[in-house]
Parts: structure tokens; sequence; C-alpha cells
């Protein structure tokens, strides 16, 4: 029998999980050209949230964490297609001549959007994970110090409890269909400021008319076979490749960056007092375990 | 059958692993159990028992013993004489229901009742017999008769080159409370009965058994009170703002702590704020 049995329920394992997913942050900005457009974007994000659920083998999944983009700036670039209006004449003059022209103006070339897509979502679908402690020393702690040299400097040895994930699961980011008309709209406004400021009303709309429908114009300049939404949650998923970027970030940071649960060792179990150092009981060969039912983690007090 | 089925966290300390916690205390503090004259303190090789300690408290110049004033002779005050003494607590042994490691005396009603511990304590201890001193003493001629405007002298403790050492078993039946220390709730052992074995005649036994169950309780209250977190090597859950932890109350949990199959245990209940 172990010299220490300390269990948590799952209600309780939730709530420690739940404070190591807090600490998660991830970051990236990325840039790319297409041919017909280039894309950028930079963004952070957050975990939040999750069912747990205890297996017998030793394992454990949590499912439906949010991943939240608290900051997802996106840029759009693309070449509009260039075109001339020619001038002419509205009212000519009798006399040969023009009393009143159009003078013509050109447009075409690159513009470019951008969209603050800040809030957008995914899930991790399903973290399969297991535990393992690991024995911390630190690389810092000088070879003649005793455990308490170390703790009074600052460098005390650790056991860890990490998670070690089996495998991370996260779906495509969820663009709502919304996008389509943020998009639309951010693409005219960037087409209308391509337009002379002298040029009036009638002869903006006359030229909108003959670019035809803007939905039309995206979706024939950018390629888009599906709808707007679905095509920018590929791009950004999987052209940029943020689910696997995101995969591979969660697995490593349950992994080795932030654990579960650690303590000094030796562990102290009376405080330092009055001019009496403090007592430190090592702990030894620490094992961590989950059933359905709960996690379990056991030592020996070392001799 | 989980450790959790009535409540969320659950730590529990074997009689093994206490005995060896008890140990480690011992070597790191031991000025709370080895008590002497300042002479013995500075001369340690004549305390009954060689004081076990860790390196780091000599490392930290922290004392072996804790240094009390010598036993005064009675009645001599010409000068006042007192003797070199030390008592040390050197063993400690802890026995979690069921009893199965101390094997109480018969004063205990053995055998260990339910949700109880036996403790088995050895304290030897010595006291100076200065034979020589005594022979060669001249009383103070300053100290005679009855003026009381004249400084008393100062007392003689006779230098020591050995004590007349002896030791005894002494064994205790406790169970756990629970008491709020510093916003904490601690664990605390509460002294039922205790016993030295073979003392004689029956009243000086009961001062002994007074005198060691008042010491006793009093060290576990003063020192060795340990916060339940402390049994959990600090699980971050339980500092938590958004986190209530409590003892889980009967029912569902009929004894919180308990002691039981050689351990000691302790149930906690969370509730998370929305």
């Amino acid at each position: 029998m172990s010299h220490i049995t300390i269990a948590a329920s799952a209600k309780a394992f939730q709530q420690l999980f739940n404070e190591v997913e807090k600490n998660f942050s991830f970051t990236k900005s990325d840039s790319a050209n297409f041919g017909p457009f280039s894309a950028s974007y930079s963004v952070s994000v957050h975990l939040s949230g999750g069912n747990l659920q205890l297996n017998n083998d030793n394992t454990f999944e949590m499912q439906d964490v949010d991943i939240v983009f608290g900051t997802l700036d996106f840029k759009l670039c693309l070449d509009l297609p260039g075109f001339c209006i020619p001038s002419f004449c509205i009212v000519p003059d009798p006399w040969n001549g023009c009393l009143v022209g159009f003078p013509g103006f050109c447009i075409g070339g690159p513009i470019c959007v951008d969209l603050n897509l800040s809030g957008l979502t995914s899930q991790i679908t399903d973290l399969k994970a297991s535990l393992v402690p690991k024995y911390y020393v630190d690389p810092a702690r000088l070879a003649g110090w005793t455990d308490l040299d170390a703790e009074l400097n600052g460098h005390s040895n650790q056991w860890q409890i990490y998670i070690d994930p089996v495998w991370v699961n996260v779906a495509l980011i969820d663009v709502p269909a919304t996008i389509d008309n943020i998009l639309v709209n951010a693409i005219t406004n960037a087409i209308h400021n391509l337009f002379p400021s002298w040029l009036p009303g009638w002869a903006v709309d006359l030229i909108m008319a003959f670019l035809g429908p803007i939905v039309d114009l995206i979706t024939s300049l950018l390629g888009i076979t599906t709808s707007i939404a679905e095509w920018l949650s590929n791009l950004l998923s999987n052209v940029f490749g943020l689910v696997g970027l995101l995969e591979t970030a969660i697995a490593d940071y349950f992994a080795s960056k932030y654990p579960l649960y650690q303590f000094e060792d030796p562990f102290p179990v009376l405080p330092a007092s009055g001019g009496l150092i403090p007592v430190k009981i090592p702990i030894r060969n620490l094992a961590a375990t989950i059933d359905s039912q709960e996690m379990i983690v056991q030592a020996n007090v070392g001799a | 059958m989980g450790y959790t089925d009535h409540c969320d966290l659950y730590a529990a300390v074997q009689e093994d692993g206490i005995n060896l916690v008890a140990q480690h205390v011992m070597r790191q503090r031991p000025s709370w159990f080895n008590y002497a004259t300042q002479y013995v303190s500075d001369h340690p090789q004549i305390a009954c028992v060689p004081v076990a300690h860790t390196i780091d408290v000599t490392h930290y110049s922290n004392p072996l013993f804790k240094v009390v004033s010598p036993v005064p002779i009675l009645g001599a005050d010409s000068p006042p004489v007192g003797l070199n003494f030390c008592v040390q607590l050197v063993k400690a042994q802890v026995d979690f229901h069921p009893g199965n490691v101390v094997t109480l005396p018969a004063a205990l009603s053995p055998p260990l009742a339910a949700q109880h511990l036996a403790m088995h304590v050895k304290i030897c201890g010595g006291m100076d017999c200065p034979s020589e001193f005594v022979k060669d003493f001249l009383p103070t001629p300053t100290s005679y008769g009855e003026a009381t405007n004249i400084r008393q002298p100062q007392q003689v403790v006779p230098p020591t080159r050995k004590l007349v050492c002896f030791c005894l078993d002494a064994y205790l039946v406790a169970h756990i409370g629970v008491q709020s220390i510093a916003g904490k709730p601690s664990l605390v052992g509460i002294v039922d009965s205790v016993d030295v074995v073979g003392i004689e005649p029956k009243g000086l036994s009961e001062n002994i058994n007074c005198y060691l169950k008042t010491t006793f309780e009093l060290m576990l209250k003063e020192k060795l009170i340990f916060p339940i977190s402390t049994m959990l090597f600090d699980l971050p859950l339980l500092s938590l703002a958004t986190i209530t932890a409590q003892l889980t109350p009967n029912p569902p949990i009929p004894n919180n702590p308990a002691i039981d199959d050689d351990q000691l245990k302790v149930f906690i209940t969370i509730t998370v704020a929305p």
C-alpha cells in the first residue's frame, strides 16, 4: 500500500483541467500568395470549457472544448480586372466641339480588405490523454546544494503531473454565413474607393452595374465553388493549416508546458518558524492513474 | 468502490508514511524533541542519546536542544545549585486503527478503539550526579543571615562529565480533530490517555502520566498541526477563488477525518461558483 493516496472526483478533475486550459495561449500570423489573390492573418487563441469523461483504460477525454479566437485579423487582397471608361462627349458643341464631356478614367488593379473576425470559434472535438508524472530537476540548482539550499534559492525540484495527449482533434474554424455580406460590403467599399471623387453617382451606379453582382465577381476572382463562409473556413483551417497548428500547439502545451499538478520535492509540511528551518518530506514513486470514477495520485514518503 | 464516491477530494496517509514523516520532523526540528541545560547543549556528546539531525540543522545554525534551566537542588541557596540534565524524545511510532504496530499496555484498555490511533514514544533522560562537587563544596559566606539587601549569589551548576541516563516507554491513545488555524482547516491530535510502563508507586505514575499527557496535548496543539491542504500537496484547486472546499459532512461520511485501515483519511467536498 502506498504511503499517500490522493483522489480527485471527475468534478474536481474537470476543475483542475479547466485551470490548465485557461493558461493556454496561441498566437500566429502568416501570409501567402495564391495567384489571383493573396491573404494574411494574425490570430490569438484561448481555450474554454469542455466536457470531461474519465475512462477505465487510464485515460480521459475532453470534448467540445471551445477554441476562441480572441483576435483574428484577416486581410484579403485581389486583383480587380482593369478596364477603362473612355472619354466621351455628353453635350456636343454644334460648332464642332464638345460643351460638356466625360473625361474618362481607368480602374482596376489590387484591392485589399481588412476583416476583423475576432470572436470566431472552433472546437477541440476530442482530446484523449493519460497522465504522466515527471520529476523536474531545476537546471540552475548547484551540485553542492541541499534541498533546503535549493528552496531558499528558488530552485527546488518539483514533482509534476502532465497531461499526455493520445490524440487531439480540432474542428474546422466555424465561419458564420454572415461573413458573405461582410466580405461583399468590404469589397464593394474597396471598389468604390477606386473611383475618382468627381465621378457622379449615376456614373458609379452605371459602372457597378457593368461589373455585375459583387458576389459573382468575388467567387469568380477567388475561385470559390462553395459558400464564401466555407471557402474562408477552409482557407484558414486547411490551406493556412491553422487546425493542424492548433492540434500540435495544444498537444505540446498539455504534454510539457503546464502541468496539471505540481509541488516541491521535498514537500514542506511545516514552515520555517522562529529561526528554525522548514520541515520537508521527500516524496518518492509518484504515480498518477485514472479510472472511470476518479484521478488517483499515489506516492511514498522517502526515508 | 472509488475513493471519491461521496466526496470530491480524498487524501489518506498510511501509518508507515506517518512514521517516516515523524522521523523527518524529529531530525529537522531536533530542538522540539531534545531538551537540555546549556552545558549539555554545549557538550552534546554527554546527552543520553546522540541527537539525529540533518545537515541543514547545523548548516543553518539551528539548535539541537531547547535549552532549559538546570534542575534546582531544593534547599540550596548559598549559593543556589542546579544540576545539568536532558530529556530526549528518541522514538515515536504511530499505529492507526486497527492496532497492529504498537502493543498497548493494559492500562490503556487494548485493543485500540475504532477511529483512534496509538502511539509509542521512547523518552530518555538523565541528570548529573555531582558527588565530587558536593564533597568539595563550601557555602558562600555572604549569604549567611537574614539580610535582604545582600545580592543573592548566582546559581552554580556543577560541570558534568556524564549524565545518569534512563529510558521510558510511554504509550498514548489519541484521535484526530479539525481546528481552524489562520482560516485553514487543520488536523490536530487530541490525546485521550497516556501510560508510562513500569513506574511505581501509583501516585508517581499518575503524576508522570499527567505530565506527559499535558506535554503531548500542548505540543500537538501548538506545534504539530497540519493544514488539511498539506495532505493534498497544496492542490491548486484549494486556492481558487471559484472553489469552496469543506470537509464532507455526515451523512454521507460518518467519520471525517477518519482513522481506519491503518490510515488517516480526509474527505472534502468542493462547490464551484458559477
